[in-house]
């Protein structure tokens, strides 16, 4: 019985839970060595480095050419130590992984890498790997985002801590254009961002910031500042103090530009700036925040700005210190050199403007298209463009000059969409130790001294953070939790100030819950032992303040659902992305099935997930129909351990895939099908002795028995261990399901 | 197809008896997409300036605000310029919100004139991108206007608006009716009647020969980028331009579209045979007969061991029929960067699969293009989206120069009285000399991104940036 390990894995990391939890937040300063490059933008998250005696020239495998190691990504490298770390895919077609790597920074040679797959995403295999890791400074701990929208934390020797799936536990929307954000560490959290949607009171699709224990994984807060999202978006988030406040700064998919304290979540401020979603960074000094765009602005007919607004402001922000329009700021993020902010248009033009003013000072083209962000270190520029040039320009009052200008090869083994021209770089380069790293399409690439740089002190230096006075937010952790009947979960009521710093855990506080059956006391948490589903809140009071966390009880194995004890329009309280999905139940043929509505809305096809993410071993059986017009058909399927079984009603398939748009892993056959009648599906997914994963599926008209063979058996051998169950539908005229069943897989 | 027959044989008799215009339009109007069904963009109108000046307005006669993104192109005939753009130059606060958009002026002064605004497809991204505004290029037939929605409707109004006092039909129960508003004449839902399913926009720019108006579908891929969603719907149709009723479907490419179907199809008199040319979302450009959508031909136009996207191509740029040959290049969304290239000339005469047959050379040097050519005195003229302009015989495929505008082009290229104009992205137009030497005449900045051809009509040169439409004329403005 499979189902055993997976009792007794849930309990010991829900005791690995109370231990660590009990810790609270850190309560250390942030201290980043000099030569350290920790995030994406930097040991500040501004692009700007403080160590000096940097190239100025330098030519492939010439003058200066350090080491070009062929392993081609999107996003930027960061630097530990001797250690540079880049996230990138690994592999081709049906073995195509994501990875993390670490590579010595005197060589370029292979460390270790820790590879991963890409499952239940809409990113295709030439956009994954959009973010760059980050590193815990006081650890020395690596932290990713996967395209697949999966938080990953490796040791510095590449072992795996902890990982946990935002894609299936609040359905992080992942979509064709790859965005996704990379992770900032902060005091104990490690926080990211997507578009994600949840159930109950969360079910709406917001872009979040999702805050997690970097030493557990465990949810601490999850935060909503903004509205509705356009699009994903990729800005790196960046923290700053404005006027004594800890701020966490970031663009989002709706166009806004939001601050939150960084321990809480708690929103500050709000900027909204353009009617598309933010890519670039912001940059700070003093009170003022640079933010930029290239999209339509809220109230002229020119398209992009650059603009200064003050950031000791809270609430909603309206207005700006200066604004400079009609330039497309779409992609690559600022930097600020003394009274100078330089930032790049998407035509690949360096823009020079005065930080107090606005006014523009000078230009200089680069190229055609630009996503690289700027790097400030040593007096100079560092920047490649998508054209496939890198750049070092030194800056001043009146110019930018091109100190060098290297073409890179011809690119001929590229991880992104083309190759013939010169390898673009999309994303900024690392400073450490007197040394330049940078990625293009094909290659990491190295400038500087053979012998690293010998550097002393800090880059950042920053105080303990000290709370004082009076308790203004209350905080339930963890916040999110998925349990099983019976289960018991320990929570903590933790007290901050008014500027979001920690003050103390309150042992005091009155704990309560509130559609949940079970009890709770004293932040002990134990759910009813009946095999039910439940959802519901677990909220707790202190001196005034409330707080809360949210559970969901999901049903234990097996498991049928024919929803006749719902009423029409109900969903199932637990289920993740129902809502937002539009999935609901119906009569139909006075039978109660659940419906995905007709919509030709972005939610016309969706993903949804009906339990934990760490199921294994289990069979997925369900009813499906569609609805047809306009000469199509819906595609409606079912997802057992990130494996979904497919009826593609357009192209008359039977599909398994684990990852659609990387159409290497797929297996389809043939199988005309109708519309306005029910077939049935089965997946059966299984872990094989050797590690590899075998999935099987078949389909066959209801009304029909069921064939003695499977229609698909695919052995992965780079299987999927473990995943949830749930639903995909996309169908703009409609579709239904009905008889599910979940089944431990019988030998 | 059998139904299609009866009326298409209706329709032979009128077309029989009309004959192609020349590459100029002839009437000194431009009245759609390339000035002439054939596709290439030369004229021969004198006296256009090749200098001017946004700035001070030295020789701009008139400028009008468009809205923040402008994809459509310039058509301007019977007194009246007429332009594809967005919502965000709010014209009328019982319309807001984000909508395509196409726009009228006169000619003469600038003046706005009425706009037919389309409400966004609740799809979004999928069918219709957010802010993209009206993105084909009308066709001006008297005083009928055809063209597609950004909600993938082929639309027939009045050029005249309600400016001419009637209200035609058969639509006569349109809401807004004031002088601002167009006057609706019919349309034909490409989603709803041939279950099109555009990728991430409709553009086509209809095309006429006599009863029947051709346009593309847009049909594509969803947002997965992997499935075709209706592998059913047809690439192109052809409506009677009268009744607004299908005529004609075909769906050669069927599940096989790289990505979207935006090229926009061409008419021409090939071998004696009147053809509609379109290049299709596999790659490849086919032939038809005119009047019954027969297929007479097709050509691929990648590299038979060419890989999607990294080599492989799709078609976005115009084929344009010259001397009984089609003339391609192919290249891919802009969103998708910069790559390798491919332009032929096809000999149209051949019949079948004409990839070996029909290529009459093939020319390497050109990055990924969406950009169309223009064609005049045995020379072929047609930029890259990596900015390169490059000028070849026609006859022969040989490279004479390339020109580096040092910025991404979007556009195509005008050739008028010895000039060769060309915008890009940066807001630059360059104007060059026409010829096998190289010669930079000027360079003038338009403010913003030049995404558009620059249309010639009665001695004045028409341009628009992203949000402004711009009149040039010599001695107009500021000196």
């Amino acid at each position: 019985m499979h189902m055993r390990k997976y009792i007794l894995a849930a309990a010991v990391i829900a005791m690995i839970g109370a231990i660590t939890s009990a810790q609270g937040p850190s309560q250390g300063g942030r201290r980043v060595a000099l030569g350290d490059w920790p995030e994406a933008r930097g040991p500040n998250g501004d692009g700007v480095s403080k160590e000096t005696g940097l190239v100025e020239k330098w030519a492939l495998n010439g003058q200066n050419f350090l080491w070009r190691a062929p392993y081609g990504g999107r996003s930027a490298p960061i630097v530990m130590g001797n250690r540079v770390y880049v996230q990138n895919p690994a592999g081709r077609g049906p073995e195509l992984q994501e990875r993390v790597m670490a590579l010595d920074a005197d060589s370029g040679k292979v460390v270790w890498e820790y590879k991963f797959n890409v499952f239940q995403s809409d990113v295709p295999p030439h956009r994954i790997a959009w973010a760059s890791p980050a590193a815990d400074t006081d650890t020395g701990n690596i932290y990713a985002l996967s395209a697949g929208a999966q938080v990953i934390a490796l040791s510095r020797d590449g072992k795996l801590l902890w990982d946990r799936s935002i894609g299936e536990e609040y359905s992080a929307f992942t979509t064709h254009g790859g965005r996704t954000m990379s992770p900032i560490v902060d005091g104990n959290l490690v926080i990211v961002t997507a578009a994600i949607s949840n159930w109950g009171t969360a079910a709406n699709r917001s872009h979040r910031f999702v805050a997690l224990d970097k030493r557990t994984g465990e949810i601490v807060y999850l935060s909503n500042p903004g509205g509705r999202p356009y699009d994903t978006a990729y800005a790196a988030p960046m923290i700053a103090t404005i006027n004594g406040m800890r701020l966490l700064i970031a663009g989002l998919g709706d166009g806004g530009i939001h601050a939150i304290k960084p321990q809480t979540g708690e929103k500050v401020w709000s900027f909204v700036a353009a009617k598309r979603a933010i890519n670039t960074g912001v940059v700070v000094k003093g009170t003022s925040v640079i933010v930029s765009h290239g999209d339509e602005n809220l109230d002229t007919n020119e398209l992009g700005m650059i603009a200064a607004i003050d950031g000791s402001q809270t609430g909603d922000i309206k207005t700006t210190k200066w604004a400079k329009k009609g330039d497309q700021f779409g992609f690559s993020s600022p930097v600020i050199d003394g009274a100078r902010v330089y930032e790049i248009e998407n035509g690949s033009r360096l823009k020079a403007y005065d930080l107090e003013t606005g006014r523009e000072l000078w230009h200089q083209p680069l190229g055609t298209l630009q996503k690289a962000p700027l790097v400030l270190a040593d007096g100079k520029l560092y920047v490649g463009t998508e054209n496939g040039k890198f750049f070092i320009v030194r800056p001043s009052a009146d110019r930018g000059e091109v100190l060098s200008e290297v073409a890179l090869p011809v690119s001929t083994n590229s991880v992104q969409q083309a190759e013939g021209t010169p390898e673009p770089i999309l994303a900024g380069a690392a400073v450490s130790r007197g040394r330049v790293f940078f990625v293009s399409s094909d290659a990491v690439y190295a400038i500087g001294p053979r012998t690293p740089k010998a550097v002393t002190g800090n880059a950042v230096d920053q105080p303990a953070e000290v709370g004082e006075g009076a308790p203004t937010y209350l905080q339930v952790s963890p916040t999110e939790l998925v349990l099983k009947p019976g289960q018991t979960a320990k929570l903590h009521a933790r007290l901050f100030d008014a500027k979001g710093r920690f003050l103390r855990e309150d042992p005091a506080a009155v704990w309560s819950l509130q559609g949940l059956t079970g009890t709770v006391d004293a932040g002990n948490l134990t759910v009813a032992a009946q095999p039910l589903e439940q959802a519901g809140l677990i909220k707790a009071t202190a001196g005034g303040l409330s707080g809360e966390a949210r559970a969901r009880v999901v049903h234990p194995l097996p498991w049928t659902e024919t929803f006749d004890t719902y009423a029409d329009a109900a969903v199932p309280p637990d289920w993740v992305n129902a809502v937002a999905g539009k999935f609901s139940v119906v009569t139909l043929d006075g039978q109660k099935v659940l419906q995905k509505a007709p919509d030709n809305t972005i939610f016309k096809r969706v993903r949804a997930f009906i339990g934990p993410a760490d199921w294994s071993n289990y069979t997925f059986d369900a009813d499906v129909r569609s609805n047809t017009k306009r000469r199509q058909m819906a595609d409606i399927g079912i997802t057992a351990q990130r494996y979904s079984l497919v009826l593609y009603g357009n192209s008359e398939e039977l599909k398994l895939e684990p990852w659609t748009p990387e159409v290497q892993r797929t297996v389809t056959v043939k199988f005309p099908w109708k519309a306005d009648t029910w077939y049935h599906l089965k997946l059966r997914v299984e872990n094989l002795p050797d590690g590899k994963v075998r999935a099987r599926g078949k389909a066959w008209p209801t009304a029909e028995a069921e064939p003695a063979q499977w229609a698909i058996d695919k052995t992965d051998p780079i299987g999927n261990q473990k995943g949830a169950p749930g639903f995909i539908a996309d169908a703009e005229f409609g579709a239904y399901f009905d008889n599910l069943k979940l089944t431990a897989n019988q030998p | 197809m059998r139904n299609f027959l009866c009326a298409a044989s209706l329709v032979l008799t009128a077309a029989a008896s009309a004959t192609l215009v020349a590459s100029d339009p002839g009437s000194g109007d431009w009245p759609m997409w390339g000035g002439t069904p054939d596709r290439n963009m030369v004229s021969n109108m004198k006296g256009l300036p090749t200098q001017w000046d946004i700035k001070t307005k030295k020789n701009v006669k008139w400028a009008a605000d468009l809205g923040s993104q402008s994809y459509g192109n310039i058509v301007v005939s019977g007194g009246v310029v007429l332009i594809g753009t967005n919502n965000e130059n709010l014209r009328d606060p019982k319309q807001p919100g984000d909508r395509g958009v196409l726009m009228a002026f006169r000619e003469s002064n600038g003046e706005f004139l009425w706009q037919h605004t389309h409400e966004k497809l609740a799809s979004g991204r999928a069918n219709d991108w957010p802010y993209q505004g009206v993105a084909s290029s009308p066709l001006v037939e008297g005083n009928r206007v055809y063209y597609v929605s950004n909600r993938g409707v082929l639309w027939c109004v009045d050029l005249n608006g309600f400016r001419d006092g009637k209200n035609e039909g058969p639509i006569t129960d349109e809401k807004l009716t004031g002088m601002q508003d167009a006057d609706l004449i019919w349309s034909f839902d490409m989603m709803e009647e041939v279950g099109a399913y555009p990728h991430n926009m409709s553009n086509s720019s209809p095309v006429i020969l006599g009863d029947l108006v051709y346009v593309s579908t847009s049909n594509g891929q969803d947002e997965s980028h992997v499935h075709i969603p209706s592998p059913k719907a047809p690439t192109i149709i052809a409506v009677n331009k009268n009744t607004g009723k299908l005529v004609w479907e075909d769906n050669s490419v069927q599940d096989r579209i790289l990505h979207g179907q935006w090229s926009t199809p061409s008419v021409g008199k090939i071998g004696g045979v009147d053809q509609v040319v379109s290049a299709q979302g596999d790659g490849w450009v086919r032939g038809y007969e005119t009047l019954t959508g027969k297929k007479l031909w097709e050509f691929d136009t990648n590299p038979k061991d060419s890989v999607w996207p990294k080599t492989r191509n799709e078609t976005i740029g115009t084929p344009v029929i010259y001397e009984d040959k089609v003339y391609i290049a192919n290249g891919q969304d802009p969103e998708h960067g910069e790559g390798v290239g491919h332009l032929y000339a096809i000999d149209a005469t051949k019949r079948g699969d004409i990839t070996q047959t029909g290529r009459v050379w093939q020319y390497d040097k050109i990055r990924r293009s969406i950009s169309t050519a223009s064609i005049a005195d045995g020379l072929l003229y047609i930029p890259d989206f990596s900015g390169f302009l490059h000028c070849l015989d026609a006859k022969t495929g040989q490279e004479y120069w390339t020109h580096d505008t040092f910025a991404a082009v979007w556009a195509s290229t005008l050739v008028v009285d010895g000039h060769v104009y060309l915008g890009d992205e940066d807001g630059d137009v360059v104007v060059m000399q026409a010829g096998k030497e190289k010669k930079v005449i000027a360079e003038m900045n338009m403010g913003s991104a030049v995404y558009a051809t620059p249309v010639p009509a009665h001695g004045t040169l028409f341009m628009n940036n992203r949000n402004q439409l711009f009149a040039l004329a010599n001695g107009a403005g500021t000196k």
